[in-house]
């Protein structure tokens, strides 16, 4: 079996796709914060495997990080990533000032991993819509650790068929403050060229 | 000028000049490190998977699964000079970042198969951070043997 590589044509109508997801994501994170969030344009990046992790960040840094499993007609795999420094600004619209502490708490981690729940069922029910395609998220888990340790240990889940990765990325801003987080949609290029097929109809 | 070799996923470096650092980020990867007893010739293996699923492509990375990967390190340190008998490794990496029920163990596997590629080779492992769930930073020192592990939240070891 050779690699299956993806096309310019089809990161552009996945790129797409991840738009759709991210806004239907975007608007549940509003009802959730309380908060308007200023939407970027998704990062589409087909980089080699073991380039994800500094295109993404500081592998070193460490991050938040919430994950879950995309199931169904098509199997995926997302990611809800923080720094630091914006997971203590979603602690900070979360949590009562005086439940407030920081630190990687059994609460604070429960609350982040909620917050990617939120996130990835929107992106997914309008990933949904969009293809026709059933697609389920699983538990999220939550870890906090270093970038790459993180995003590598997802990426050995979809790496044995190719060489490169196709990584859809979304960073999500409220407004009036930094960011609060990225949303990234990882799938083997098998599973995305289904995407691709059948959110273009076939 | 001692360098800092960065050693990506599923690629293998070596080096014989005392000062260089070898080094990877781990999670569920496994870092072979071997070394000589006899030089400073110090090799690293960032190993991804235990073994191919019968099917998919072999791809050009030559530590991307355990078995050839500890083949190829051991290949390479023995075509610069090295005897198999003089050579003895440590291991790191391996962990389960996201707990129970959520990816599969591959962490876990990746040491077993390690492990028992080395033991095929009668190379010894002398020290090891394996297993648990956290990812780590490791930085191998040519020339002295000693491998500095960190994990996140700053707290290091050497090994």
């Amino acid at each position: 079996m050779s690699e299956i590589i993806l096309e310019e044509e089809e990161v552009d109508v996945l790129r797409e796709i991840a738009n759709i997801g991210s806004g239907h994501a975007a608007a549940s994170m509003e009802k959730w914060l309380e908060r308007d969030m200023l939407l970027d344009v998704p990062q589409a990046f087909l980089v080699p495997v073991e380039e994800v992790a500094e295109h993404i960040g500081d592998p070193l840094q460490t991050v938040i990080c919430v994950y879950s499993r995309v199931s169904g007609e098509i199997t995926g795999h997302l990611l809800y990533t923080l720094a630091l420094e914006d997971a203590k600004v979603l602690l900070d619209i979360l949590l009562d000032p005086e439940d407030r502490k920081w630190g990687f708490s059994p609460d604070n981690l429960s609350a982040i991993a909620e917050t990617g729940n939120i996130l990835f069922n929107a992106y997914l029910t309008a990933v949904s819509r969009i293809s026709g395609l059933e697609l389920y998220p699983g538990t999220p888990a939550c870890a906090a650790d270093m970038l790459e340790a993180v995003v590598n240990t997802v990426l050995l889940e979809i790496c044995e068929g190719s060489e490169h990765t196709l990584v859809l990325e979304t960073q999500f801003r409220g407004e009036g403050l930094s960011s609060v987080g990225y949303v990234l949609f990882l799938a083997e290029n098998e599973a995305l060229k289904r995407l691709v097929q059948r959110a273009e109809g076939e | 000028m001692p360098r800092r070799i960065i050693v990506k996923m599923g690629d293998l470096e070596v080096s014989d000049r005392p000062g260089d650092v070898l080094t990877s980020v781990l999670g569920s990867c496994v870092g072979l490190i071997i070394m000589d007893r006899k030089s400073p010739l110090t090799g690293m293996a960032h190993i991804m998977l235990p073994e191919r699923t019968k099917g998919m492509p072999e791809g050009n990375r030559r530590a991307k699964y355990a078995g050839p990967g500890v083949l190829s390190l051991v290949r390479e340190m023995m075509a610069r000079g090295s005897r198999r008998e003089d050579l003895y490794a440590k291991l790191c990496g391996g962990a389960r970042l996201f707990g129970e029920n959520s990816l599969q163990n591959i962490g876990e596997r990746n040491i077993a198969v390690t492990r028992a590629a080395l033991r095929r080779l009668n190379i010894p492992i002398l020290a090891e951070r394996v297993g648990g769930e956290t990812g780590r930073n490791v930085l191998v020192e040519v020339g002295t043997g000693r491998v500095v592990v960190r994990v996140s939240g700053d707290s290091e070891e050497v090994i």
